[in-house]
């Protein structure tokens, strides 16, 4: 009854509020504008990592941070097309270099952030060792697409290098990226796949893995590079910089990579 | 631009997955529609929605729990794990179980529509005439659904060339067994092929408009119209 009275007694407050609503509206419109977010594109196999450093980040500078995750291919077909993202964390080097060759992407901020471990894993065997047995012994082997992901690749030579490329062809199963390849296994659909160490280190069921010796493949360098075409060219690069600070680095090895601090 | 071994071998795929698909769909369809164009049951409105669910999911949806209940651990997968079948993912039996699944609406509903639009009429003619049942359903209810299933082969043909989504998520990109079209190009397109991309995005595109102008020229012709039985 309260409230009644006091709009019968006069209107102001309703004015008064009306006022009040379409300042404050305006304020955050402002503030959206102002407040722009960092929009950074992720390699699916950096997602879990990313998802722990971006906190990080934000809390030290106040600056928000838009991740988005999927295929480097994707990415790089996208930001060729003018999609607006500020830094662009690639699985491989060679679609950061691409971009810089086309202009697309700054050179000066170009960033090795990590470099990446492949790991045999089986989310239903006890042991995937001795490895050459549990391969031969496999139905169903899941790798990323060689010809699209770099860990695909570094499977791909590591199979090589085991000489059991051509006898076990057959058997193998393509995820589209390294997420996908995960999902294979984790379904128990494929028998055994090669994944990035991150994420059975990240994953919340165990079975069983072998980290595959660097010497076997190709390094699997991650590059990153700040997009020319992004309006907060500084923090991006404050972004980088970040990533490449040695506690952060010595977070990202824990996470599963090879980086600069051992 | 010529087409690659890969490429070709993707349209055979992709060819011989639709054709399969309709074929099945199209026998176990006929019961189902014909259920659901004639019964007063209750069963009814959730009979109908489980048919009609696969239009409204997305194919994430459809592929994650297909890759769940098929893998090992699945009810379904296990099942046929103990009566000694090959799993279905990673395999063409897979694909085509997965395409029947998310074609089922694009076949059953034009079917369904035109049982439904018949009536009772002719069936109570030919049953005076002493007609058996099965007489009157093969002689007088096919004949007079025929649009209908002209539609629904066309329809559920051209949505099974079309399937991606689910495709994707089981079928582990091996060529020649669950390498199709759409998922060629989607790897010509990641691989930034965009060449070869554009070419066969460009058959799809000329098949989309050529199934379609069919579906619309056999409108014209007929009287009981192919595309209204469709929807």
């Amino acid at each position: 009854m309260m409230f009644f009275d006091l709009r019968k007694r006069e209107r102001i407050p309703l004015y008064s509020f009306i006022k009040i609503a379409t300042i404050s509206f305006f304020m955050f419109c402002s503030g959206i504008i102002f407040a722009e977010p960092l929009r950074i594109a992720v390699a699916s196999n950096f997602t879990s990592p990313m998802q722990k450093l971006a906190p990080l980040f934000e809390k030290e500078t106040g600056q928000k941070i838009q991740l988005s995750f999927g295929s480097s291919g994707k990415f790089y077909a996208q930001i060729q097309h003018g999609a607006p993202f500020d830094v662009f964390l690639s699985a491989d080097q060679a679609k950061p270099n691409k971009l810089i060759q086309m202009g697309l992407a700054l050179k000066e901020s170009q960033t090795v952030y990590a470099k990446g471990t492949l790991a045999l894993w089986s989310a239903k065997l006890k042991s995937v060792e001795p490895i050459t047995n549990v391969l031969k012994n496999a139905r169903k082997i899941a790798i990323a697409n060689p010809k699209l992901a770099p860990y695909g690749k570094a499977a791909e030579e590591t199979l090589k290098k085991l000489n059991l490329w051509s006898p076990l062809k057959n058997k193998l199963v393509q995820g589209e990226n390294i997420g996908q390849t995960y999902q294979f296994v984790y379904t128990k659909n494929a028998d055994v796949g090669f994944v990035a160490l991150s994420q059975v280190l990240s994953g919340d069921i165990k079975g069983s893995f072998w980290t595959v010796p660097s010497s076997f493949h190709a390094d699997i360098k991650q590059s990153a590079v700040v997009i020319k075409k992004s309006k907060q060219k500084k923090m991006a690069t404050a972004f980088l910089a970040f990533l490449m600070r040695p506690d952060i680095q010595k977070k990202i090895a824990s996470f599963g990579y090879q980086t600069s601090i051992k | 631009m010529s087409l690659s071994p890969g490429d070709i071998t993707a349209i055979w795929l992709t060819l011989k997955l639709s054709a399969l698909v309709t074929c099945l769909l199209l026998i176990i369809s006929t019961p189902i529609a014909w259920w659901l164009a004639r019964t007063q049951s209750w069963l009814k409105a959730p009979i109908n929605a489980i048919v009609a669910m696969p239009l409204v999911l997305p194919p994430t949806v459809l592929g994650f729990y297909l890759l769940i209940f098929l893998g090992p651990d699945g009810t379904l997968g296990s099942l046929l794990n103990e009566l000694g079948m090959s799993p279905l993912p990673f395999s063409f039996k897979g694909l085509v179980v997965a395409s029947m699944i998310y074609s089922l609406p694009f076949v059953v509903q034009p079917i369904q529509n035109s049982f439904a639009a018949m009536g009772n009429r002719p069936l109570e003619v030919a049953a005076t005439l002493r007609a058996s049942p099965w007489n009157r359903f093969v002689y007088v209810a096919l004949p007079l659904a025929k649009p209908g299933y002209l539609s629904a082969a066309i329809l559920g043909f051209a949505h099974t060339v079309g399937e991606f989504g689910v495709v994707l998520m089981i079928g582990g990109n091996i060529q020649g067994e669950t390498r199709v079209l759409s998922v060629q190009i989607y790897d010509h397109v990641e691989a930034l092929e965009y060449g070869q991309a554009h070419f066969l995005s460009l058959i799809m595109v000329a098949f989309a408009f050529c199934v379609l102008a069919l579906l619309y020229a056999l409108q014209k012709r007929g009287k009981n119209t192919v595309i209204e039985s469709a929807f």
